[in-house]
């Protein structure tokens, strides 16, 4: 561990889309990666030399009860926090020249539910999308009763306010041109960036008060998970990579202020979630292992642990998986996957009703589509809104990219 | 008997053993071209864009690459290398096959100028003399194309000398499609125009790095409105101008704009 003190970056940063920063592997890392590779190619792939420190038989997947306490749901309201001391000064000004700020984030980003954090936290006027119908009627009585002016008005989901489909952009024209030339007052609009990097096209206008929240590189989700290690009940727990068995967070008994040293684990975790910390969360909790002794005394350990008490060394170590079985696109997907898959991310979440209307698909078509991806876990329902899951997402992604089709920034 | 002694002079002497490397070479060429002709097609086939029409591009110039090497190693074995000998037998080769074979040899020559110049390439989309297609492969003396109807039509290259070659990509995975709307004369054009507009960003087949524009067009008859765009990937341009149709009709049929009809309407006279 290094013990020089640096400052350390804050957990939650609001930052101009500009000043986004992708997470990217080092490229040490990559050189020592394939340095390996060749080694173990000429070597023969010796099993001895790749003994994990826990076989994948030895561990189970923790229980969920166990998981929601290790690794909570995330607290979005911290980065509400954040998003208010960003903004204070815009928030008192009386120039009105600059009336709507944008907050971007990708699908499972976060945005939305930071944009109803504050929301409430800060007692703004919440505004809810117009439904389907309302969209593609061009129905204008959903702008004429936009609250009143004079006080800051949050709009947490853009994405939810249009339809890909000839009736149904003329209703967020309207508002983005009323909007921005100070007809509607202050606001706040939250978009999610696939439909962000849509909207580019169609209404390309450009905004410069557009702020995202800062992608987790490997230090910052070193910091989050570390976070989330200490506060379970005044518990520390250890987490440790299963094929190397080298910790991947830090000691909890680290002084705050000292730098430590980030785990590979989570410099390729940030990077293979592209700083996305819900899709990041997501893939942690998904990796999480417990040995099957750990599992079945747990209730014991509860009892008798203490928030003073010095934890016991095997039921406080959870393994991380060393790789997961993440999903893979069908071997032979024609347009209807990308398009429907598309559709989806676009409006983040459609049902199959509005996909069938949208796409030049049948109902039924649109329906076996779904149905195949969910099989494939690449898509999971919610009611009766499809949605791309967020383990699939990264996969989607590169295999919209590689198709040429329109991607967003983040 | 002096003839007889200057053919000796410029072939080499073929034994057993340059026959059998001369039968190696032509014989690893062969199977290298073959393997070149069927995995790098069925590769690029499971790409999209670029990468796809990159690798079936370089299916004919690694055929040709293979055949100049192999020609390189099996001329040696059997003319003597000098400059003398060279020109006296490829210039007597080439003077026999161009009689003989004057159309067949064209189209070799032309397909080895279609490598260089690339007129057309595999992925290409081009229509020559009336027939359009997609450009499957390319080979020594013939072109494939498969047109919209699945048939595939052979062309040879020596068309490359006298007939125009549209291409519609260039060796891009860029290819614009027009839809074409005849409205009545009576209508509110600017709507109709921003209608269609919208129809084309509208498409899940739109390729929205590339611009969309609506041409208008006043006719005796009505109104021409040509709605160009581009789709994602050429394979998808006879879908995506239905699509266009389609949701175009719908579009200007909701705003409740009126088709011209044929015969033209012709004005009542007062």
């Amino acid at each position: 561990m290094t013990e020089t003190k640096e400052s350390r970056q804050p957990l939650w940063r609001i930052v101009p889309v500009a000043d986004y920063a992708m997470p990217a592997i080092p490229a040490q890392e990559i050189t020592t990666k394939k340095m390996t590779a060749l080694w173990r190619l000429i070597r023969g792939n010796k099993r001895e030399a790749q003994s994990p420190a826990k076989a994948k038989e030895e561990l189970r997947t923790l229980p969920e009860e166990r998981l929601a306490r290790l690794v909570p749901t995330i607290d979005w309201r911290q980065a509400a926090k954040e998003l208010e001391v960003t903004f204070e000064d815009w928030l008192g000004e009386e120039d009105t020249s600059k009336p709507i700020r944008f907050l971007i984030g990708p699908p499972y980003g976060g945005q939305t539910e930071i944009l109803q954090a504050w929301g409430e936290m800060s007692g703004r006027t919440m505004v809810e999308p117009p439904t389907p119908e309302q969209i593609l009627a061009q129905d204008e009585s959903w702008l004429a009763h936009w609250p009143t002016q004079g006080r800051v008005w949050v709009l947490p989901n853009l994405e939810h306010c249009y339809l890909r489909h000839a009736s149904g952009l003329a209703l967020v024209r309207q508002l983005l041109e009323r909007a921005a030339s100070g007809q509607l007052g202050r606001g706040l609009i939250g978009c999610d960036s696939w439909a962000w990097a849509y909207w580019q096209k169609v209404w390309s206008v450009p905004q410069p008060e557009v702020f995202a929240l800062q992608a987790f590189d490997g230090e910052r989700l070193t910091a989050y998970f570390c976070q989330l290690a200490r506060a379970v009940g005044g518990k520390a727990f250890r987490v440790r990579n299963s094929k190397t068995g080298n910790d991947v967070l830090p000691p909890a008994d680290l002084d705050e202020e000292t730098r430590p040293e980030i785990s590979s684990d989570l410099t390729q975790l940030a990077a293979h979630s592209r700083g996305n910390l819900g899709i990041a969360w997501k893939y942690w909790r998904a990796r999480l292992r417990t040995e099957p002794d750990a599992v079945s005394t747990e209730g014991q350990d509860n009892e008798m642990n203490t928030a003073t008490e010095k934890p016991d060394a095997t039921q406080d170590t959870v393994w991380l998986a060393a790789d997961l079985d993440e999903p893979v696109m069908p071997v032979k997907t024609g347009d209807d996957v990308a398009f429907v898959l598309h559709a989806l991310l676009l409006h983040n979440g459609l049902s199959v009703d509005l996909l069938a209307r949208l796409l030049p698909l049948s109902h039924s078509q649109v329906t076996a589509t779904l149905l195949q991806l969910e099989a494939l876990k690449i898509v999971k329902t919610q009611g009766n809104v499809w949605r791309v899951a967020a383990l699939g997402y990264v996969t989607i992604r590169k295999f919209l990219r590689d198709r040429g089709y329109l991607t967003d920034h983040f | 008997m002096n003839d007889n002694g200057n053919i000796a002079k410029i072939l080499n002497t073929l034994d057993k053993a340059v026959l059998i490397e001369i039968g190696l070479i032509v014989a690893v060429a062969m199977l290298l071209v073959g393997a070149s002709q069927k995995l790098l097609p069925w590769l690029a086939n499971k790409l999209h864009g670029k990468r796809r029409l990159y690798l079936l591009t370089s299916v004919p110039m690694l055929r040709l690459l293979i055949i100049m090497v192999a020609l390189i190693l099996i001329i040696p074995r059997i003319i003597e290398p000098s400059v003398q000998n060279m020109v006296a037998v490829l210039g007597t080769a080439g003077v026999a096959l161009g009689f003989a074979l004057k159309d067949y040899v064209s189209s070799l020559i032309a397909g080895i100028v279609a490598m260089n110049e690339m007129p057309y390439r595999p992925g290409d989309w081009i229509e020559i003399n009336g027939t359009y297609g997609e450009v499957t492969h390319i080979g020594m003396r013939v072109l494939e194309i498969v047109t919209p109807n699945d048939t595939v039509v052979f062309i040879p290259h020596m068309k490359l000398w006298n007939e125009l070659i549209f291409n519609s990509n260039r060796g891009d995975v860029n290819l614009q499609c027009a839809a074409d709307f005849y409205l009545h004369p009576r209508h509110d054009a600017d709507r109709a125009k921003h209608a269609l507009h919208d129809v084309a960003l509208t498409s899940p087949f739109l390729q929205t790095e590339k611009p969309v524009v609506v041409m208008v067009q006043e006719k005796p008859w009505g109104t021409h409105y040509r709605l160009k765009a581009y789709p994602i990937d050429p394979r998808q341009q006879f879908h995506f101008i239905t699509d266009l149709t389609v949701r175009g009709k719908a579009a200007l049929t909701s705003l409740g704009m009126e088709f011209a009809t044929s015969p033209a309407i012709v004005e009542a006279t007062p």
